[in-house]
This record gives C-alpha cells, structure tokens and sequence, in this order.
C-alpha cells in the first residue's frame, strides 16, 4: 500500500462493548504497530463510508490494542455502531498534543469529565494510575445527565478501590425509578464536595463545550492559575495535520496544536467552548 | 500523469465567482519549492514574440504548457500545445481565477503523488504572493502535503507584469507591486517589441541560457521601457484605491475583533453565504477529505469557512453559528492568523473576492469601515 500522509493504517475491529444506550466501546487491533500518548487522538475510517476523530481511552501503555469509547451523534458513528466484532476499520494517527503527565508530579490531579467526556481521561486515568506514587493525590469527578448514561459503570468498583484515587459522581438528573449513590446536580457541584488545594493541583477537565466552559469558570473562581486548567478541545478536527482548516479556532490548529490546551493559551479567543 | 485541471471548462459564473514587499517572514517555517530556487535577478534579457513562441515549443517538449486565453474582459486558464503556442498571451491583469488551483485542484483523488512536469505562464504579482501562502499551510506545520508539494515542484512559474489592472485590483496597498520582484522562475515584461526577460531561479535561468539564439542581452533603452511601463500601472492602481486611507490590514482586523461592525455595522449584512469569495481566493486553502470507493483512497474537496456546518462538532456546538462569525473569522484568517502562524498576509489585493460578491461586500470599504472603529495611533 502506498502511503501519504492521509493514508490510514488497517485495523480489526475485536469486539463492541455496550456502555450505555448510545455509547459503546470498540476495542481495536492495529494491523500495524501503532502507539499514542494519553491525550492525543485517532481519526477512526469506516472504509468508503467517513472518518471521525477520536481520543483513545485505553492506556498508551498497552500497544496491542486501543480501546475507542464513541457516543452515537452523527454519520460515521452511526455506522461504526452497527458494526460487530471481525469488521475492518481504517485508523490515521496518533495526531496532536498529549496530557503532559510529567508535569503532574508531585501534585494533585483533579479529573473532571463529563458525559463521554470520561474517554479520553479514562487513559490519562490508567497512565497516573500506573506511577500513582508520583501524586499527591488523583481525584476523579465525573458528571453525566443520568445514571443511565455514566459510562465504565463496571470498572467503578475496582477504581473505588484504588489508593489515591478519589472519585466522586453526580448526574444532572435522577429519574424515579432509578438507583443513584452519587450527589444530583450539574458537575460543577462536585468541585465543592471535593477537597484540593488550588495552588498545588492540576485540573483535567473534557466533556461538552457548556460542561468545559462553566467548569473552567468555577475552577477560575475557586483560585487555579490558568496555567494549571489543562482542557481537551475535541472540534471538528479532520485532517489531523493542521491542513484543512476545520478546527481552527482562533489561531489555533485544534489538531495540531491540541487538543490538549491549557486554559491560560485559549483565553483570549472570545468564547473557545461555544 | 494526472489529468489537467479542469476548471478552465468551468461555466462563466465559475470563473466570474472566481518584498519587493512581501513581509518578514521566518525561514524556519517556510518552505522553498524545489522549482523555486531563489538565485538573485542577475541579467535581463530580451525575447520577442516570435521568439517567446519557439522558447514556449521548447518547453512544450518536456512540460504541459498551461498560460491565459482572454474571454471578454478576463483570463481564463488553458492547456497550450505545439499547435495553439502562439496564441499564448501573459495577460494585462490577473486571471478571473487564481493559479492555486494547478496544486490544490477543487477535488482530487489522493491516490499516490505522481509527476506533474508543467509550466504555468501569466502568473501575476499577486498570484505568487498567494501562492506563496498556500505554501505555508500545505509544506509547513506537522507534515508536508505530498500531492501539492509534488505538483509545486515540478512546475515551471513564469510570470508576467501587469500592463493594467481592474478596478477591484489593490496589490499597492496590500505592499505589492503589480509586478513580481521574487519567487518566479521567469518573469516576462511586456514592451512595445517583445518582453524584458528576468530569471528568478536556477531553473528559469538555465532554460534561457539553453537558448542563447532566442534571448539577447536586453539594451538600457529596454529596460527604462520596462521600468516606465511598471510605474504607469502601480501610479493607476494606487490612483483607483487613493480614496481608501487605511494601512496595516493585520493590526486593523485584530483590534476589530469585538466590534459591532460585523455584526451590525453592514459588513456582513448584505452576505448571501454563496462562498463565492472562497471559492475564487488564491489563498483559501480548507478541504474536506472523504472516502473513495477504492478502499483507502481519500477525495480532497474543496471547503469554505463560511458554510454554517463547517465547523460545527458532532454534539451540534458550533464556534461560528452566525454568519458575521463566519465572514469575521475569513478576514481574521487571512490578515490576522496566517501572518501569526506563517509570516504571511494571505491578502494580496488581487480584488477577485471583491469581483465576485453578489453583496457587493468589498475587503477595501470593511477595512476602511474598521480602521475607523479603532483608535488612531
């Protein structure tokens, strides 16, 4: 096969796990070796049907296989959710910056995702997790609309269980008829139950542009340098190599020079979450 | 050999839709094409027509030969052969669409880059500057662009003086000449009895030394003629556009970006979204890739900024739901972001955005209406 830089790599799609009514998780094999940093994405090809982006949410240090948790929203994902384990699939990638983990050392990490968000921090989660002496603390605080909806429910127990992990969980909504331990309201209502010390932790927020805009504001409020809020922009990224214009906002190439920003980089572009 | 583009089939609406000052630029982000050497203007030379004829068969034997046809008052791009050579003019002004296209073609199959041995005559000052820009997006950054970057280097450039310019034309005041200074591999200037011939690269200055019994030193009288016919048509472009008083595009714009121009001030008001601005701007570069039924093939298309869906993220968020966002964000583009990130004004006055808009909106009154908005130095 001749390649260029747009040209994907094989790649076999193993098995599909249900996570929710409208996400599931793809477990893939790369025909060739393939290997990405927490934080970087994929652009996953359906062949002759689209290519989306993606952000891994195994962990990089497992090579074999890459874990891809994708919500159903649009074209390509409503395709790559009829398809069943021993289909083909193209992948492209690894493009973009990564969670610069190194930099977390010595700190406490405050996880905030939202929604599907929790993918792409599920891989930063096993990253810190495999050197979890290196921090003070992980905290992990996840919101999602309903208890339905919480993604990784069966890898919770185990997580609960992990020392210097805290976790904390809350849905926007709880239906009658369903069972919920965690605390009820937007996610923004967990960085008040949680305990950090602003000036010694590094906050990872991703989820929707609404959940990261008003996350960011009160994570501003409660006295974090903007230095220290490390946000995942997921635009609508496409050629991955900072050519076809469709993630830039501002000045920036989300794919290239993202996804993974600091909030102090982007806070001059008007509203970078709308 | 991939076929020639076929925009000069395009219908009229198409193609009517359609240092010495180039600023500083940072080498490291730059990329030269290999067919671009620079090498300094170091001889003019002398052809006339007859002799430009027997040189263009000369290239004709190795490259397709791709120069402008007149069709009423523009230029449209066309395929030359041995048989039709000598009807190839350089154009008094810009073609109606901008030679990016040779490159960056509207859609193409991204197969495997193949060889594309081609000369492209009549490239204008600002065409090159454009060029230039597209330059930058698609041979700078994480990865160069193997199918432009293939294309660019097997091109042989040669360019030509403006002899007049349209109405829309404003090179002057985006700090070009209508003349190119640099980034050619020859340039042709038109006199009364042939053209002053100047190389701008190894190349170019190879295929005139290659033909000693065609090019002759040019005489002083020759070159006072070029330079005399040079100034006559910066004097009119700048005479055409004296009424606009603004200067520094880039600072303009950026100290604009909140302001209620966009929005309310009519500079947006009268945009249709027909993308034509896009579509005939040499220096637009967005695509979209899609999927071929070759399984791992991908088609490039064409794109614009200024289409609601374009930037829209699958939960539906948009960062450009209006259009004043949109035709905001085209501006910001190319006189605030790509100098940031490339050294470049993706500008070149070339007006083809102003000749196409069916809203009338003209890049010269909106920078006039804003420099107006900020606060004078």
């Amino acid at each position: 096969m001749k390649k260029h830089i747009y040209r994907p790599i094989e790649a076999l799609l193993e098995r599909v796990i249900d996570e929710t009514p409208n996400i599931k998780t793809f477990v893939i094999k790369p025909l060739e070796p393939f290997s990405f940093k927490t934080g970087q994405f994929v652009e996953l090809v359906v062949p002759g049907v689209g290519e989306a982006p993606f952000t891994p949410s195994s962990s990089p240090l497992k090579t074999d296989k890459i874990e891809i948790t994708i919500m159903k929203a649009g074209f390509v994902t409503d395709r790559l959710h009829a398809m069943k384990g021993g289909e083909k699939l193209g992948i492209r990638g690894p493009y973009g910056t990564s969670y610069p983990v190194e930099s977390f050392h010595g700190k406490e990490v405050l996880i905030l995702g939202g929604g599907v968000g929790l993918a792409p921090l599920r891989s930063l989660l096993y990253t810190l997790l495999s050197d979890v002496s290196k921090f003070t603390k992980i905290i992990l605080a996840y919101g999602s609309k309903t208890p339905g909806d919480v993604v990784y429910k069966y890898l919770f127990p185990e997580w609960n269980k992990t020392r210097g992990l805290e976790i904390l969980k809350s849905v926007d909504v709880c239906p009658v008829d369903m069972d919920w331990e965690g605390e009820v309201g937007l996610v923004t209502c967990l960085l008040d139950k949680a305990k950090f010390d602003p000036q010694k932790t590094a906050a990872v927020v991703c989820g929707p542009p609404v959940m990261m805009k008003f996350s960011t504001m009160k994570l501003i409020s409660l006295g974090f340098d903007p230095k220290d809020i490390y946000l995942s922009m997921e635009a609508n990224m496409s050629c991955g190599l900072g050519k076809c214009g469709h993630c830039q906002i501002g000045e920036y190439f989300i794919c290239k020079d993202g996804p993974v920003f600091t909030y102090d980089k982007l806070k001059h572009i008007g509203d970078p979450f709308v | 050999m991939l076929d020639p583009p076929n925009f000069v089939y395009s219908p009229r609406s198409l193609a009517i839709i359609f240092d010495f000052f180039y600023p500083p630029v940072e080498p490291r982000r730059l990329f030269v094409p290999s067919s671009l050497r620079t090498a300094r203007i170091r001889m003019q030379y002398f052809i006339n027509r007859q002799n430009l004829s027997r040189f263009l068969l000369k290239v004709l034997s190795a490259r397709s030969l791709f120069a402008l046809k007149e069709k009423s008052a523009d230029y449209e791009w066309a395929k030359f052969s041995t048989d039709t050579v000598e009807h190839v003019v350089t154009g008094r002004y810009r073609a109606a669409i901008p030679p990016k296209m040779f490159f960056f073609p509207p859609s193409e199959v991204l197969d495997s880059p193949e060889p594309f041995p081609s000369a492209v005559l009549g490239v204008k000052s600002c065409d090159i500057r454009l060029l230039h820009t597209s330059d930058g997006i698609f041979l700078g950054g994480s990865a160069e662009d193997d199918f432009y970057k293939r294309k660019r280097a097997d091109t042989l450039l040669i360019s030509a003086d403006c002899t007049d310019c349209k109405d829309t034309c404003f090179c002057v005041k985006m700090g070009l000449n209508p003349w190119p200074e640099k980034n050619f591999d020859i340039n042709l200037s038109p006199i009364a009895e042939g053209f002053v011939v100047e190389c701008g690269s190894n190349i170019g200055e190879d295929l005139v030394r290659q033909s000693p019994n065609l090019f002759q030193k040019a005489i002083d009288q020759q070159t006072r003629e070029k330079e005399k016919n040079r100034r006559a048509v910066a004097e009119k472009v700048a005479a055409q556009n004296s009424r606009f008083d603004w200067r520094e595009p880039s600072e303009i714009v950026a100290a604009s970006e909140n302001s209620t121009l966009w929005k309310d001030g009519s500079i947006s008001k009268t945009c249709v979204e027909c993308d034509g601005c896009r579509w005939v701007c040499g220096s637009c570069y967005c695509f979209l890739l899609g999927e071929t039924q070759g399984f791992w093939d991908k088609t490039r298309t064409w794109d614009s900024c200024q289409s609601a869906g374009y930037a829209r993220v699958a939960g539906g968020s948009n960062p450009r739901r209006e259009k004043y966002q949109r035709l905001r964000n085209y501006y910001m583009c190319k006189l605030v972001y790509r100098p940031k990130n490339f050294g470049l004004l993706a500008c070149s006055g070339c007006g083809r955005c102003i000749e196409v808009c069916p809203g009338k909106i003209d890049i010269r009154e909106s920078l006039q209406k804003l420099s107006g908005a900020i606060p004078r130095k």
